[in-house]
């Protein structure tokens, strides 16, 4: 067996998923090979990187049996059946949320993992396989405090894309944060704020530059020192009915309404790089992988401001901290790194 | 039971470095590792079904004054269906890191 492993010509949170898979397989002892389309398709035309991939997968002397691409969602569906004598698969990352276009590129592919478990429950198709997210452990891991550079420090971080939703929840809680003379962090994606809203005097000058209105990557290396630096880190859900590309802001890309049950990367990443993980109870799978001794849930802003007046300003709060995230790290470390999932690939497909 | 240095064993009869050989690994329920007092990992036995319990201490020699050796990384973890599972606690700045490895 030998894999060729395709990254997505998105960059963000897909491609921490690659080299999260690519370390794993590696450390397997798997016979691996990364393709870094993102780095490509700031170079050359996406089409020509599609074309650098196919030749790689199909000179003979490589001897490749599968290729599998990571998101998946930018490659054209004939393009998935041109590999004579390979096993083509997607390992997708955004489900619920974009699932109909890949839905349609199924009969096109041998396997798809899904990271949205309800999309298994839907379709009912022998070639989809839930392989939920997870955190890469050779990036995640714990520091100290004091360790840390003083950016990385703060009482509350947020660090994503700022949806609507999300915003709603963030704004929920700025009174509050200020009335108590707290530190929130907002690191991510800012772009969907709107200018009047107080979550602009949050966000942090490392990924978002007022003069020149120029957005930032927070690299994962770096978002680990962030995890590691931040008492509580929240973990607010995507809503997948919610699409930027459209003018009426509905998401046409889950036609069929499946519901999302499954967590993100986040979920798993705070608690492995020793954070307090604070979620949103939104998902079916979050109360199903993590118990109440590992981290906290919120339903609403009410609940968000109480669980964070326990955590921060409780009694004991420190120690309360420390206990649950310990709890939920040996979770993860067990049940929720790229190695348990790879292994769970070769499995199906040995 | 607790870690001891420069222990002597009655079992063998001479000075170790650590009491680690006088320990009936098959007893034990809870491994945990502590840094500066805290503990920083606890491993019990129902959670991780270990075929085998593992611990060790990286270090270096120091090849200045009495040629003593300086612990990097203290590391508990367990072996189970032939993977060994890590976990490494460095013991300069006290940072935790999870590893996986096959078993050798």
């Amino acid at each position: 067996m030998k894999i060729l492993l395709v990254s997505d010509i998105a960059q963000f949170a897909l491609t921490d998923v690659y080299y999260g898979y690519l370390h794993a397989f590696q450390k397997l002892g798997v016979d691996v090979v990364g393709f870094p389309l993102h780095h490509f398709v700031n170079h050359h035309k996406e089409n020509m990187c599609l074309s650098m991939v196919h030749s790689q997968a199909l000179i003979k002397a490589n001897q490749y049996t599968h290729v599998f691409f990571i998101g998946g969602l930018s490659i054209p569906p004939e393009y998935l059946e041109s590999f004579p004598g390979i096993k083509v698969g997607v390992i997708s990352t955004e489900d619920p949320h974009s699932f109909d276009p890949l839905r349609d590129r199924l009969s096109f592919m041998d396997y798809y993992f899904t990271n949205e478990r309800s999309v298994v429950y839907s379709e009912n198709n022998p070639k989809i396989h839930y392989c939920p997210t997870a955190a890469d452990h050779t990036v995640c891991g714990s520091v100290p405090k004091n360790r840390l550079d003083p950016k990385y420090i703060c009482d509350i971080l947020f660090l994503g894309a700022i949806y609507p939703n999300r915003r709603k929840l963030l704004e929920g809680i700025i009174p509050w944060v200020k009335g108590n003379n707290l530190h929130l962090k907002i690191l991510g994606h800012p772009q969907y704020v709107p200018k009047e809203s107080p979550i602009w005097d949050f966000v942090s000058p490392e990924n978002y530059d007022p003069r020149t209105g120029a957005i930032m990557t927070i690299p994962h290396e770096e978002t680990v020192k962030y995890y590691n630096g931040a008492k509580v880190s929240l973990n607010f859900f995507r809503d997948v009915t919610w699409s930027p590309s459209r003018e009426d802001q509905k998401n046409d890309l889950n036609k069929n309404n499946l519901v999302a049950e499954s967590m993100n990367p986040r979920a798993y990443e705070v608690p492995l790089c020793g954070g307090f993980l604070m979620m949103e109870d939104t998902r079916k799978e979050a109360r199903e992988f993590f118990k109440e001794d590992q981290v906290s849930f919120f339903t609403n802003v009410s609940s968000l401001r109480k669980q964070l007046n326990k955590y921060l300003l409780g009694k004991n709060a420190d120690q309360l901290r420390e206990d649950m995230s310990r709890k939920a790290f040996m979770r993860v470390t067990t049940h929720g790194t790229y190695m348990v999932r790879a292994k769970e690939i070769l499995r199906i497909i040995s | 039971m607790q870690e001891k240095n420069n222990f002597w064993s009655e079992r063998h009869q001479k000075v170790s470095a650590t009491n680690w050989l006088d320990i009936d690994k098959d007893r034990i329920k809870t491994l945990q590792l502590f840094w500066k007092g805290k503990v920083r990992v606890s491993l019990c036995k129902e959670d991780c079904s270990p075929e085998k319990w593992w611990f060790s201490h990286t270090g270096s020699l120091q090849t200045s004054g009495d040629s003593r050796v300086v612990i990097v990384s203290r590391n508990i973890g367990y072996i189970r269906e032939g993977r060994r599972y890590i976990y490494r606690v460095m013991e300069e700045s006290g940072a935790l890191m999870f590893d996986e490895q096959e078993e050798n």
